[in-house]
């Protein structure tokens, strides 16, 4: 009788439900402009007016072009999030992680000589080596000592910065004799380091669509990383058994330790494949755009990866998607800025609007589909 | 019989009137009536699960009743939040103790109702004003002491001192003395005493029927969400109790034939679980066969929880030996004994049993997903994973639309079937069974009996853990009753009464 059912009933509700609860970062997305448009019209400009300069600002060729190239990190950075929430673990010092992952990557570029087959991978490895390094401590205290990682890796981004600063105003300076501390970075990468341009590559396949990448915008090695980053990762997670064990942590530790997961070790192991991840953040600046590595490097991406990660729900695919809509939403901040008298941080209130509602939403559909899904049950 | 009379008179303190609610699948309360006086202690008695908590936790705005009213002086309220249950003057002790741990006494007990002077603390007030309760109930704490320093006892204490703080007039204790030492529980008796003598009201939820019959003016004994009996405690005994508790045991029609049992599957020896200095499990040392089926029964709390545990590896023994299938596994972690074949339905299905936000096919391999059928070189097989859940389906009647499906979507009932289900379609050897048909329906619970049953008689060695003496009865070939972390006694089913059973799960008998 049951096997009957299991037959007549048609799976394709299930879709439905899972359309609905997939729906809460589109509907938060659209709640935040709402409300942005309502302060647009509070400032006193017109949201017409605005949203033209949003528009026009974006989606021209340049436009397009930095937004999907500035999103390359901000993507990267989601990934790191992304794995650790997955496994239930805040890791708020990625920013941390990829401040040292970026020196590391910078000091092998700068003072290895290697022919260039080998010192790209090293360089790679090297920014990885850097990130896990930094959450190793938080990693340990967390598995052994119950040490909650929000508060140590918070800690870990401040000695980051610090340590920093140390090391390349010491060991690692470049500019030996230069006082002032703005000119502080790394000596130069050797050719051997410095990442490829894929202009080339990439253009030939979008020019089919008509679009070409200007020379000005970095279209780089960074942006195969990021690629086989989403691509692992999202294997990881979905089709491998460690990928399992890792989201049942995540889900529920009792749960986990009933079905005989090494909870300790899950844990462990997702925290060292979200800081080697974050230690890639940093490389498309350092080793292709500057070709050195300065403490005034963009800071701040490991907190916008947080954004990243969450409203793509933590799904690596989902986490190119939110990548690029927080990359737009930062060039829409330029372009408010610069032809409306629209406060360009009116941008930042949006994008935490967005995450809020998003969250909100999610919830609310989530249980909807529950109750959804318990009627039909019956 | 006076004194009962007279206190009828007045107006009670609090008074519940047919209260019922309802969970997904089970009715934890069942028109339930219940009166508390001033000056009174009115003790609540059941079994876990019979659904005391949920009506305190409905009494004091934790969860709001489907059915039902509340009146407090004789007006009828609605009880929306614990904080309004505080402004009527109502006030618990969870069984988890609801303090900062960082925090001293005094900030703990003012934590939520400050005394402000001009915008600032004023805690010369407050301390005042909690050093005269102290001194009128003869209960003193050091106020700045940290709250983490004290022991299980002071703590309880401090809780009750946040509740007088803030002129509670009814305490619900959510059985207090669990946590507390004999020398403790003599103390906060004291204490009650006190309380009742001030007029307050006291209602004091037990299964300890001796504590019950120590300090209680008025008994309500509730089975399975009603409640069987209430006397005043001059025509309590402990036998009565007993036996409204457990309930008389109604024959569910389950064929349970003895076939000849094997070796032994799993064996304890003088097995000790000590924690913080309690002895949880205290030698206990019994075997289960091949081809039985083992029942443990007892109250809860008397070490059912560790029992558990140790067997299936979440806690190592501090002493004595655990084999498994002849095969010591003292330090074996979880997945090291369920390779060894050992299936185990948990203790609650929501919290341990399934990943419950994911879809079924996943949740047919928890605890099994080591197995080689699931992965190859560390790639999940999809395929296999859904259609070992759909003949989980298939095989123990689970009613859902398809594997597709979260767990969370499946009503209590089908989603213990399914846990079952997956853990008898693995073919352990030994199969742990703990509490089987907790807040499952009666249909649910027959099927459930049979498949245990039937694994008995394919020759697998079955541990039957459950607070239910029926289920226990109906289903087990031996029955071991475990008594502050021992067995005390052994029966054979055919020597085995509820009447006797009860008993010794009550400490009223000892060996």
């Amino acid at each position: 009788m049951t096997q009957e059912q299991v037959k007549t009933q048609p799976k394709s509700m299930e879709w439905k439900y899972r359309l609905i609860e997939s729906l809460a970062p589109v509907l938060g997305f659209l709640f935040a402009m709402v409300i942005m448009m309502i302060t647009v019209q509070f400032i006193g400009e017109s949201p017409i007016k605005a949203l033209s300069a949003i528009l026009t600002f974006s989606f021209s060729q340049s436009g397009i072009a930095y937004i999907v190239s500035q999103s390359i990190p901000l993507i990267i950075a989601g990934e790191a999030n992304a794995i650790a929430f997955q496994a239930g673990v805040f890791n708020i010092g990625v920013e941390g992680q990829y401040l040292f992952g970026a020196l590391c990557a910078g000091v092998a570029g700068a003072y290895l000589n290697l022919p260039t087959y080998i010192h790209i991978p090293v360089v790679i490895l090297a920014g990885m080596l850097g990130g896990m390094i930094w959450i190793l401590i938080p990693a340990l205290l967390k598995v052994y000592k119950g040490v909650h990682e929000v508060i140590s890796t918070i800690m870990m981004n401040q000695i980051a910065s610090a340590v920093i600063l140390y090391l390349v105003d010491g060991p690692f300076n470049g500019v030996r004799g230069a006082k002032q501390s703005f000119n502080l970075r790394t000596p130069y990468m050797k050719p051997t380091a410095v990442f490829p341009s894929l202009h080339n590559i990439v253009n030939s396949i979008t020019g089919l669509f008509g679009f070409k990448f200007p020379h000005y915008v970095a279209v780089d090695l960074s942006w195969l990383i990021a690629l086989i980053v989403v691509v692992l990762l999202w294997f990881l997670l979905f089709k491998t058994s460690l990928g399992l064990r890792i989201r049942w942590v995540g889900q529920n530790i009792s749960a986990s330790v009933y079905a005989g997961v090494d909870v300790k070790k899950t844990l462990l192991v997702t925290m060292f494949i979200s800081g080697a991840i974050a230690g890639l953040v940093g490389l498309q600046e350092v080793a292709y755009i500057s070709k050195f590595f300065t403490p005034n490097i963009t800071r701040g991406l490991g907190f916008t990866g947080l954004a990243v990660a969450l409203l793509a729900r933590n799904n690596p695919l989902g986490v190119i998607l939110s990548g690029l809509l927080f990359s737009f939403l930062s060039r829409a901040g330029y372009g408010l800025q610069m032809y409306t008298k629209v406060p360009n941080s009116l941008i930042g209130i949006i994008s935490g609007l967005m995450i809020l509602s998003v969250v909100v939403i999610d919830q609310i559909l989530r249980r909807y589909a529950r109750t959804l899904r318990r009627r039909e049950v019956g | 019989m006076r004194r009962v009379d007279t206190i009828k008179e007045r107006i009670p303190l609090i008074e519940l009137r047919g209260i019922t609610k309802s969970f997904p699948g089970v009715v934890a309360n069942d028109d339930i009536h219940l009166t508390l006086y001033e000056g009174e202690i009115h003790a609540l008695v059941g079994e876990n699960g019979a659904g005391k908590t949920t009506l305190m936790k409905i009494l004091y705005g934790e969860y709001r009743a489907d059915k039902g009213e509340i009146l407090v002086r004789g007006k009828p309220v609605r009880i929306t939040n614990p904080s309004v249950a505080v402004a009527l003057g109502i006030g618990m002790v969870h069984q988890h103790f609801m303090l900062v741990p960082g925090l001293t006494v005094l900030e703990n007990i003012i934590l939520g109702s400050e005394p402000v002077k001009n915008v600032v603390l004023d805690l010369s007030l407050a301390r005042r004003k909690i050093e005269d309760i102290m001194n009128a109930n003869a209960m003193p704490v050091d106020l700045d002491a940290y709250v983490e320093d004290l022991p299980v006892g002071l703590q309880q204490r401090v809780e009750i001192l946040k509740l007088l703080y803030r002129g509670a007039e009814t305490l619900v204790l959510d059985e207090p003395t669990a946590v507390l030492t004999p020398q403790e529980t003599s103390e906060l008796f004291k204490t009650l005493k006190a309380l009742k003598a001030q007029g307050r009201g006291i209602i004091f939820i037990s299964h300890k029927l001796n504590e019950v019959l120590e300090i209680a003016d008025r008994i309500t004994v509730i089975r399975r969400g009603r409640v069987v009996g209430e006397m005043p405690l001059e025509e309590a005994s402990k036998e009565k109790i007993a036996e409204m508790m457990v309930g008389k045991p109604v024959v569910l029609e389950v064929e349970n034939p003895r076939v000849e049992v094997g070796e032994e599957c799993l064996v304890l020896k003088d097995v000790v679980y000590e924690e913080y200095g309690v002895k949880k499990l205290d030698g206990i040392s019994f075997s289960v066969h091949a081809g039985e089926i083992y029942g443990v029964a007892g109250v809860e709390g008397n070490g059912q929880e560790e029992l558990l545990k140790i067997i299936s590896g979440e806690i190592y023994p501090s002493a004595g030996e655990i084999h498994i299938t002849n095969e010591v596994v003292n330090r074996i972690p979880p997945l090291g004994r369920r390779k060894l074949g050992v299936g185990h339905i948990p203790a609650d299905r929501q919290a341990q049993g399934l990943f419950i936000d994911m879809p079924l096919y996943i949740n047919a391999i928890v605890g099994w997903h080591w197995r080689q059928e699931f992965q190859k070189r560390g790639i999940l097989d999809y395929k296999a994973m859904r259609s070992t859940a759909s003949t989980i389906i298939k095989n123990f009647d689970v009613r859902t639309p398809s594997v597709e499906v979260p767990a969370s979507a499946l009503s209590g009932g089908n989603q213990q079937k399914f846990v079952v289900g997956r853990e008898i379609s693995f073919d352990p050897t030994l199969l742990l069974a703990a509490y089987p048909t907790r807040g499952v329906d009666v249909g649910a619970t027959e099927f459930i009996y049979k498949q245990l049953i039937d694994e008995k008689i394919r020759g697998k060695a079955v541990l039957l853990i459950s607070a239910d003496l029926e289920e226990i009865l109906a289903l087990s070939d031996r029955i071991g009753v475990l008594y502050r972390g021992k067995i005390i006694k052994e029966f054979s089913r055919e020597e085995a009464t509820p009447e006797i059973i009860g008993l010794y799960m009550l400490g009223v008998k000892e060996e």
